[in-house]
């Protein structure tokens, strides 16, 4: 009998503590949207909110900023038991496509927000990127990029004078015996941090676009070509960097961020590759040389054979937003994630971002409102004006992609020739097509 | 007065233990397992431990977690047992000193860990390359995490340097709790020095030693940071372990249920041998008794 009580009575407690079922209220207060992601750094996420809540007073928006690992991890999890957050920062390829069954399209969203011929303000390379891995026959837009990058080499022009280096690098011969001068003026040659492998693919690309300038792109979306002379070359050029010493002793151990970054910054290495994003160094360093660049220089990959170009402006979306459908269940919550879209992409947020240069804007006609130097402006002027001609940088798929930086590594180690590393890419890219 | 049985009681005791175990434990075992056998179009298949049985990264994966294992469990063994005893029976002085010095890098961050030792091991400028360059070995210098065949080991030094000091304390404590009139009769029946550690200590620390193996087991299976942090599984797979695996699988690659398929090869890995080392403890310590 006291059982049945007791049973009675918690049953009781859990139906008053249930939430009522009832329609959900208009929102009378201000609109809570929920953002997360990996980007920008929490710092300018949070100048970005504050701009966007002081312009819109209706709109509190909660951002949750994770390193990317546990950003993975968060989404998935998220995603699995219908957690997401209203608005998520989002990669394009592989990571965007793993969510689009969660996300709305949002064609009809920029229609509403910019107009019939909103495309016009992005380049051909991001609203290629920004649908990669769509499936056939669809042509929507899962996630709109904020911010764009190129990718490209620096160097470090005091190394590079103490070296007795007049000017980068054109050719790779000219690359390698860079190397040997820097090496013997105390200098890390190319900085490779290979251990990580997205770099390691930024890397080939950059070299397969001279190599198999026609391949790159088909490869990128999921097509097997790897096996073409083109990019058996591309990966030869990759282990010359190793065997001919172009990049730093133990490159396969060492990581690209924090080390090489730093390493860099501290003006110990030569030539890295890094991109666009690396200009908000300005704004986080207090060394002269850093803070306005006048230390730093940009250049492409050099020309792999006599006679050739360097590799051709390279780059794409840095990262964009999406919508969920949770924030599509709630008109007032889907109306405010549009808003807090908008800012973020062509907005107040977007400004905030673009003046600690953050990366490059991905919606054209903004800029930067900062002084500048004429350095630092003459390097971003050229981004700019290279951006709507870049090749895009990501291959979309994950498998292949893991496949092509084991192969990339493998090689470097030297455990795998360049035709079998390419060999076994092409076998991945096929084994993939198929399962697909 | 004879108190009423009640034959429910017993089970309204365990009940909030077994809903906790059902909920957090179980449930998610189960739902992996079902997960593992999901195949790419939604259909339930042994697909994905048959893809497993043909991944040459799947087996790099499970014979670097035996490597961990072996490697961890009697190195961490091997040295926090040396390190307890000297502290034990031969420091006179400032023994919490060294107890507590030992086991500081438990307390620090695998992150921060990752960093430090990537830095020392590190080509070109890191620590060891500055002893190697001061004795004029700049050019035999090893790149430890750049080559795949001692990256693993490199990582697995890390690791047994972070959980030696785990090992200290707990056989520290095992020995603290020897009564010392046995060591003094053992003396006295001409036990001493290395015999005394084989025949009066080892025996007696037994216990301790089992549940260290099993807890080093389970560590060394689980790892995770420390090789994500240091080569992110590479250089080409060499570091990938189960754990690492599961993670590019579920994380990177997102293929899920290939990743709980990986999944439940750690856990059957793990429950094989967690039981193969309990009825060796035991059989052991039944033969020392």
């Amino acid at each position: 009998m006291k059982l049945k009580t007791a049973l009675l009575s918690a049953g009781a407690v859990l139906l008053l503590a249930a939430p009522a079922a009832v329609p959900a209220a208009k929102a009378a207060g201000p609109v809570t949207v929920t953002v997360w992601s990996w980007t920008p750094v929490t710092p300018t996420m949070n100048a970005e909110i504050a701009a966007i809540e002081k312009a819109h007073p209706n709109i509190v928006v909660k951002a949750t900023i994770q390193p990317h690992p546990v950003y993975s991890v968060s989404l998935q999890a998220a995603a699995g038991s219908g957690n997401l957050p209203d608005i998520v920062g989002l990669s394009p390829g592989a990571e965007t496509q793993a969510y689009r069954p969660h996300l709305i399209n949002l064609t009809p969203v920029a229609e509403s927000l910019w107009g019939k011929n909103w495309q016009s303000h992005y380049s051909d390379a991001l609203l290629t990127e920004a649908r990669f891995g769509n499936p056939a026959g669809d042509s929507n837009f899962y996630a709109l990029p904020q911010e764009a990058q190129l990718n490209n080499l620096w160097y470090n022009i005091p190394a590079f004078k103490k070296a007795g280096i007049k000017a980068p690098p054109r050719t790779l011969a000219e690359m390698e015996a860079d190397a040997a001068k820097l090496r013997k003026a105390g200098y890390m040659p190319f900085y490779q941090g290979a251990a990580t492998g997205v770099f390691d693919v930024w890397t080939f690309l950059m070299i397969a676009l001279q190599t198999a300038p026609n391949a790159v792109l088909p490869a990128e979306q999921g097509q097997a070509v790897w096996d073409q002379p083109g990019m058996t070359e591309a990966a030869r050029v990759w282990q010359e960097l190793f065997t001919k010493q172009v990049v730093q002793p133990g490159a396969l151990s060492a990581l690209q961020y924090p080390t090489g970054a730093n390493l860099f910054a501290a003006g110990r290495v030569g030539m890295i590759g890094l991109g666009s994003w690396w200009l908000q160094e300005t704004g986080l360093s207090q060394v002269p040389g850093l803070k306005t660049m006048s230390d730093y220089g940009t250049f492409s990959f050099p020309a792999v054979k006599a006679g050739g170009k360097p590799t051709p402006p390279f780059g794409g979306v840095d990262f964009g937003w999406g919508i969920t459908d949770k924030a599509a269940a709630s008109p007032d919550v889907l109306a405010a994630s549009k808003i807090v879209l908008k800012e973020f992409i062509s907005g107040v947020g977007e400004q905030v971002a673009l003046n600690q240069l953050n990366d490059l804007p991905a919606f054209g006609g903004m800029k930067p409102t900062v002084p500048m130097s004429a350095h630092l402006t003459a390097v971003y002027e050229n981004y700019i004006k290279e951006l709507p001609l870049a090749h895009p940088h990501v291959i979309g798929n994950p498998v292949i992609n893991q496949s092509l930086i084991s192969g990339l590594q493998a090689i470097g180690a030297g455990k795998m020739t360049p035709e079998a590393a390419m060999a076994e890419v092409q076998k991945t890219a096929l084994a993939q097509q198929k399962a697909h | 007065m004879a108190r009423r049985r009640r034959p429910w009681e017993p089970w309204l005791y365990v009940l909030p233990g077994l809903l906790v175990f059902a909920i957090f434990i179980a449930y998610p075992i189960l739902a992996n397992i079902v997960g593992s056998l999901v195949g790419t179009h939604g259909e339930l298949s042994l697909a994905n431990y048959r893809q497993a049985a043909s991944d040459a990264v799947f087996w790099t994966a499970v014979r670097n977690s035996g490597i961990w294992v072996v490697a961890c469990v009697l190195a961490e063994g091997a040295i926090g047992f040396t390190l307890a005893l000297a502290i034990e029976l031969y420091v006179p002085i400032g023994k919490v000193a060294f107890r507590t010095l030992l086991f500081l890098p438990m307390v620090v961050t695998p992150s921060v860990i990752a960093l430090v030792f990537s830095t020392i091991y590190a080509p070109g400028y890191g620590l060891l390359f500055g002893l190697f360059d001061y004795f004029g070995l700049a050019g035999s210098f090893p790149a430890i995490l750049g080559d795949p065949s001692t990256a693993t080991l490199g990582v697995i030094a890390v690791n047994v340097w972070q959980w030696c000091g785990f090992f200290v304390l707990m056989y520290c404590v095992g020995l603290a709790q020897i009564d010392r009139e046995l060591l003094a009769a053992a003396a006295i029946d001409g036990a001493a020095g290395l015999a005394r550690v084989r025949y009066v200590i080892w025996p007696l620390l037994w216990p301790t030693t089992t549940s260290l193996v099993v807890l080093g087991t389970i560590e060394a299976l689980q790892q995770f940071p420390l090789i994500f942090l240091m080569t992110e599984g590479g250089p080409a797979d060499s570091t990938q372990t189960l754990a690492t695996y599961i993670f590019q699988t579920a994380f990177v690659l997102n293929e899920t249920h290939y990743a709980s398929a990986v999944a439940v090869v750690l856990f059957v890995l793990a429950l094989v041998l967690i039981v193969l080392q309990y009825r060796l403890g035991r059989a052991e310590q039944a033969a020392h008794a």
